[in-house]
């Protein structure tokens, strides 16, 4: 019974882990410019979150910057300016 | 003041010296911002074949493992930056084999501005069909190709979607110019190292071969993509190609003979002269509300199939005609966990000479990629992969589960 409790406990923890994942962060790059940069890097993420995070960053729209994707490993960083 | 966009996690409010580059860890160096980034990834592959007993693997996936130092720098008005990789594989089938396979992907330099573009010298990912790659969503997963049983030897990857929907762009030296961003608008322009033909990997047996490379020539590629935003709905339309001569074709053996001074020779080839490879293809990608779909075609001659200048070419030395496709859609649940499914095909059509009639590739993939972490994806996949040939199918059923680690 311990047992079977204790593998409940851990396989609901795990679930629990899993139902919470996490997106890579925008971050600020130039404040004053409202410059913002963030990565979609991975098999989870793609140009389709990096555009989704841009957009509820920004409350009047965005211009993208820059995008860079290297194919070592689905590595894709985005560079993205909020309107004033 | 009123600001333009939301505030931001405390953690996440400042960028230090964010650079072009992806890599996770940065390294100011006086002049130079050095990164080191890369991938570890490792799968528990059961494969069932037709014809053969279940075979168990653990290994890497699409991807190696990758170990990548970059560095960038502006000099004399110019951005310059270099990449170098390596890339270990994780598979083995016996003791005493040094941990496996590895591969050299990526050494190249580039400089330029983003007034006129950059041009880069070096190895990198092919230009022809690397946007069909880049958008195959088990590019981090597993797909097709995993090892029989007792058969990983020290094999570095799997092919995903390659050979069942799209031909491997593969990592060639290059010299390429690449225009600068404009509005979404953006092209590039190569030559690349030209590739002999091979009759490996996949498709029928058979088939000439070629020796000489491109002659006196290189391979041609280029491609031009434009990305989109209107609303809600994002995308990324594209096209590519790639021309190549064929130096060197020799019609395939029709027999052996046995020497105990020379050994084994093959008897029967003949000198063809040469022949040249066409590729091209187009792509459209769109995301709207956490969906994505993706559409790709590709339509060659002498191309062959799976790879570049695979079983391009007859048995007596004649182009064989090749195309193929794949679709593919993926949705981003409210966990962030990514369910996908694609569908993909390539075919290779007989030429004359040949003694098959028909060759086709066609794979289904179900894929669940989650992000544990924002460096950490657990992945999940089926995949079912139905080779044609001569109208006999063969079957194979794979299921994937493990993770990757980028950073």
């Amino acid at each position: 019974m311990k047992l079977i409790m204790t593998a409940l406990v851990l396989v609901l923890s795990g679930c629990a882990q899993l139902m919470n994942g996490q997106a890579q962060p925008v971050l600020v790059k130039d404040a004053n410019q409202h410059i913002m940069f963030t990565t979609c890097n991975g098999a989870a993420e793609g140009w389709d979150t990096c555009a989704t995070k841009a957009t509820k960053t920004c409350n009047n729209g965005y211009l993208v910057l820059e995008k860079t994707e290297n194919a070592q490993g689905g590595f894709r960083s985005m560079t993205f300016q909020c309107k004033k | 003041m009123a600001r333009g966009y939301n505030r931001l996690p405390l953690a996440a409010a400042l960028l230090a010296a964010a650079s072009s580059a992806n890599a996770g860890i940065s390294i100011p160096a006086g002049d130079w911002t050095l990164d080191i980034g890369g991938v570890v990834n490792a799968f528990y592959v059961s494969t069932k074949a037709p014809g053969a007993s279940s075979a168990a693997n653990i290994g890497t996936g699409l991807l190696p493992n990758v170990l990548a130092v970059s560095g960038s720098t502006r000099q004399n008005d110019l951005d310059v930056a270099f990449v170098i990789a390596i890339d270990p594989g994780g598979y083995t089938s016996h003791a005493l084999s040094d941990g496996g396979g590895q591969e050299n992907r990526q050494s190249f330099f580039s400089f330029g501005d983003k007034s006129w573009g950059t041009i880069k010298l070096g190895k990198d990912l092919g230009i022809f069909a690397s946007d069909a790659i880049l958008n195959d969503m088990t590019l981090l997963g597993v797909g097709t190709g995993a090892p029989a049983a007792g058969a990983a030897g020290n094999a570095t990857t799997t092919l995903g979607g390659i050979g069942a929907g799209y031909i491997y762009a593969d990592w060639k030296e290059q010299i390429a110019y690449t225009t600068p961003n404009m509005n979404g608008f953006q092209a590039t322009v190569g030559v690349t190292q030209p590739y002999n033909t091979i009759v490996a990997l996949a498709g029928p047996t058979g088939g000439a071969t070629s020796g000489l490379g491109g002659g006196s020539t290189p391979a041609f590629e280029g491609k031009a993509s434009y990305d989109f935003a209107a609303d809600a709905v994002k995308g990324r339309v594209w096209v590519s190609g790639l021309s190549q001569r064929l130096d060197g074709v020799t019609t395939a053996p029709t027999g052996y003979s046995f020497s105990t001074s020379t050994g084994l020779a093959v008897t029967g080839s003949v000198a063809k002269g040469s022949q040249t490879a066409n590729v091209e293809d187009i792509g459209a990608s769109l995301s709207a509300s956490g969906f994505t779909l993706t559409g790709y075609y590709y339509n060659g001659s002498g191309v062959g199939t799976t790879g570049v200048m695979d079983n391009g070419l007859s048995s007596t030395g004649q182009k064989r005609d090749s195309d193929g496709g794949y679709v593919q859609a993926t949705y981003v649940l409210p966990t962030a966990t990514k369910l996908g499914f694609a569908y993909g095909v390539s075919k290779l059509e007989a030429a004359s000479g040949d003694t098959f009639t028909n060759y086709k590739n066609e794979r289904m993939t179900f894929g669940a990629y989650h992000p544990l972490t924002k460096h950490v994806n657990l992945v999940a996949e089926y995949n079912n992969e139905r080779v044609t040939t001569s109208n006999v199918q063969a079957t194979t059923n794979t299921v994937a589960l493990g993770g990757i680690l980028f950073f």
